[in-house]
């Protein structure tokens, strides 16, 4: 135990005042000293190295969190609640419009302006669509129209016209294969017009057949090598519509 | 003792230290023993709370008479009076005191601190009755009615910014672990606590928010108050006994930085199959499993740290409950991040498995620290020692024996009873009679538990009262023989 004779610390307590050595003397202080004397030195780091095997077992675990989070996340959305929610599986289809609106839309932006929004034409020039045969006949007449152009004169309902209808397959204005079948099928069927729909499948047979040809077509060769009417490939409309007078 | 060797506590730089210390411990010393006499006052309340609810659980007709003795109403007790009334109040007195220590600044205005916690306790004392008298609101962890909640804010404001002065005065360059983490949860509890009243109470927002924030809240009331104090609490204590260093600093940055960003995170985890949107959920998920980090890094700090000294570990009072502490808080968090999974918390939710591991937490990891942290403190701040050895061997085996009873019982039925709750062929009313047998043993566990507490106080208020009487006596208290003790320097 400590020591409580005076000559040990005569020396040091020189340098102190009389008050403060005869404090420093005074047996209870050093009882109460005693104490904090035992206590050890107040704590400090040491500065070993992280082992490294640690760092590699905390970045995997990083790594498996980035991966439940991308698994589990429900795309961050605040409706999905469902660890296992897809956000891809379940994403809204693109609303998908009907060909005729398809058409009517092409028709108003590249049409309207010399057949006119009312289908008519302009007398002499622009031949009218409404109760046209050449619309209303065989898909594969329109279709070349469409497809390649057409010059030169022609007669619609017994009147003459001459103008020049631009090419709006590939080789002209490049209207896509669905848009062209869809203003096929808006001109064929508006104004009282009552012919079948161009289909796209029709459409891709007559542009895989007309899309290297680089001239327009006159009236005259319009009519010529026609092939068969494709018979109208039922819709899924249709099939419900059989299927529902069916129940009923 | 060496020749050289010099009480005058002027002639060495060690010394000087040491007087600052003696000056320092001075400063805090009323309200820090104050804090300590509320905090035991609160355990002995909240363990009487405790054994009642306990016992309620198992035998729902036992002291029935009373409204304010329904279960509901001393179940909450016993939350806040432990959450708020022992555990707050002890992290005030040891927390402070090491902060003000490391620091190397004394309290400047001890009266400030004092009258705060005098506040305090009056507002959780209101606030506890408040429950009792069926007041309580229906926010678990933040039961106490709105009437009491202001004062704590306030006081708890006045006692936590002498931690935060403290720091600002502190003395020399470095900064030690304890103060990262004291200072850091200094600002992380009034941010929760105010953060929850407004958010729940006082203005409450819309719908499932409000759930996320009380999980928010409840959870990191352990996370980022109990914990950041009780890692602190051992990060001072377990080198200051064992006079070496901690084992490595880097850990300790890496520790410390890795609980700041994932515990915030880690509440969700409650709300698993909630209508809660599920990334949300799922970035709690994850977090909680990266709680790992922290908890390795601290473990393997805290275990290089007395590697070797185990045997002055098993002696020190102090660090047998330190050390039983810090192994409860690797077991019990390892636990916790894998409660957090998806397919475990689906067995595990809604059942007495989590109530075991909030127990795990708060007692055998947080509450056996702080005590290690008490029978440090007081015979510094008394300038005796513990008057009994003995006291504190019951006190050490009744708690340690009384918590793993109660984490196995609760843990193992709690884990049978929700294979039996995922079971649609079995009714619901024999799994609730199936746990009862459990629920007897955790009422065992409690009478260890009380016994240790009791232990706890009469050693605490022997010393406290004959402080005088037990001046001269000569050396700490340990658990060895009379003869072996003077061989021991500590």
């Amino acid at each position: 135990m400590i020591s409580k004779s005076d000559d040990t610390n005569n020396s040091s307590s020189e340098s102190l005042g009389s008050m403060e050595r005869a404090v420093m003397q005074d047996e209870q202080v050093q009882d109460v000293h005693a104490q904090l004397m035992r206590e050890k030195e107040e704590p400090v780091e040491g500065f070993s190295p992280v082992p490294i095997v640690l760092m590699f077992f905390f970045a995997a675990l990083c790594f498996w969190g980035g991966v439940y989070l991308v698994e589990h996340s429900g795309g961050y959305r605040w409706d999905a609640y469902s660890p296992d929610f897809d956000p891809t599986a379940d994403a809204p289809k693109p609303v998908e419009i009907s060909l005729f609106d398809r058409g009517a839309k092409i028709y108003r932006n590249q049409c309207a302006q010399c057949h006119q929004a009312s289908g008519n034409g302009v007398a002499g020039v622009y031949p009218p669509l409404v109760a046209s045969s050449w619309v209303t006949g065989h898909p594969e007449v329109v279709a070349r129209i469409l497809i390649n152009g057409l010059n030169g004169p022609m007669i619609v309902n017994g009147k003459s016209y001459n103008g020049n209808m631009p090419a709006f397959g590939p080789g002209g204005l490049g209207l896509k294969e669905k848009d062209i079948a869809g203003v096929i099928t808006y001109i064929r069927q508006e104004w009282g017009n009552a012919a079948p729909e161009m289909s796209e499948q029709m459409i891709a047979e007559y542009s895989s057949k007309y899309n290297s040809r680089s001239t327009p077509w006159s009236s005259n060769e319009l009519k010529q090598d026609l092939g068969p009417i494709p018979e109208a490939v039922p819709t899924d409309d249709n099939t419900l519509d059989a299927e529902e007078t069916a129940e009923l | 003792m060496p020749e050289s060797y010099n009480y005058n506590p002027y002639s060495s730089p060690s010394d000087a230290v040491k007087a600052e210390l003696s000056e320092i411990d001075a400063s805090i010393r009323a309200a820090a023993i104050f804090f300590v006499i509320s905090a035991i006052g609160w355990l002995m309340l909240g363990t009487v709370f405790a054994l009642l609810a306990a016992v309620k659980s198992h035998s729902p007709d036992f002291a029935d008479a009373y409204e304010f003795l329904t279960f509901g109403r001393v179940r909450s007790a016993h939350l806040n009076a432990m959450a708020l009334g022992w555990a707050s109040n002890i992290i005030f007195a040891v927390g402070l005191w090491i902060m003000a220590r490391l620091c190397r600044a004394p309290i400047q205005h001890k009266g400030i601190l004092l009258i705060a916690g005098i506040f305090w306790n009056i507002g959780l004392t209101v606030g506890v009755f408040g429950i009792l008298g069926g007041d309580m609101t229906s926010v678990e962890w933040l039961e106490i009615p709105r009437y009491a909640t202001p004062l704590l804010a306030f006081s708890y404001t006045l006692i936590g910014v002498w931690g935060v002065i403290a720091f600002r005065f502190r003395k020399g360059d470095h900064v030690y672990v304890s103060q990262w983490y004291i200072l850091a949860a200094l600002f992380w509890f009034p941010w929760l606590y105010i953060v929850a009243q407004v958010m729940i109470i006082w203005f409450p927002v819309r719908g499932v928010v409000q759930s996320v924030t009380n999980w928010w809240f409840a959870h990191n009331v352990l996370g980022l108050w109990f914990t950041p104090m009780a890692l602190a609490t051992a990060y001072y204590l377990i080198p200051k006994v064992l006079g070496r260093p901690i084992y490595s600093y880097y850990l300790s940055v890496l520790g410390f930085w890795s609980l700041a960003i994932f515990y915030n995170w880690a509440g969700i985890h409650h709300l698993i199959g909630g209508p809660i949107p599920v990334w949300l959920i799922s970035a709690g998920i994850v977090a909680s499993v990266m709680m790992v980090i922290p908890v390795i890094v601290v473990g393997i700090n805290h275990h290089m740290s007395i590697l070797g000294m185990h045997k002055q570990v098993w002696r020190s009072p102090t660090l047998r409950f330190v050390v039983f502490g810090a192994i409860s808080y690797t077991l019990v968090s390892l636990i916790g991040s894998s409660m957090a999974l998806r397919t475990v918390n689906e067995i595990t939710h809604f059942t007495h498995f989590t109530v075991g591991h909030a127990h795990h937490g708060v007692y055998a990891f947080f509450t056996m620290i702080m005590f290690g942290g008490v029978y440090y403190m007081m015979p510094r701040l008394l300038k005796c020692e513990w008057p009994s050895a003995g006291l504190i061997k019951l006190h050490f085996w009744g708690s340690a024996i009384g918590i793993t009873i109660m984490v196995v019982a609760l843990q193992v039925g709690g884990w049978i009873q929700g294979m039996e709750i995922k079971n649609a062929e079995i009714p619901f009313l024999e799994i609730v009679q199936n746990t009862i047998p459990w629920l007897k043993a955790r009422s065992v566990s409690g009478i260890f538990l009380t016994a240790g507490h009791c232990a706890f106080a009469l050693n605490f208020f022997w010393m406290l009262f004959a402080a005088g009487a037990l001046r001269a006596k000569e050396g700490p208290t340990l658990f060895v023989n009379k003869e072996k003790e003077n061989s021991l320097v500590l």
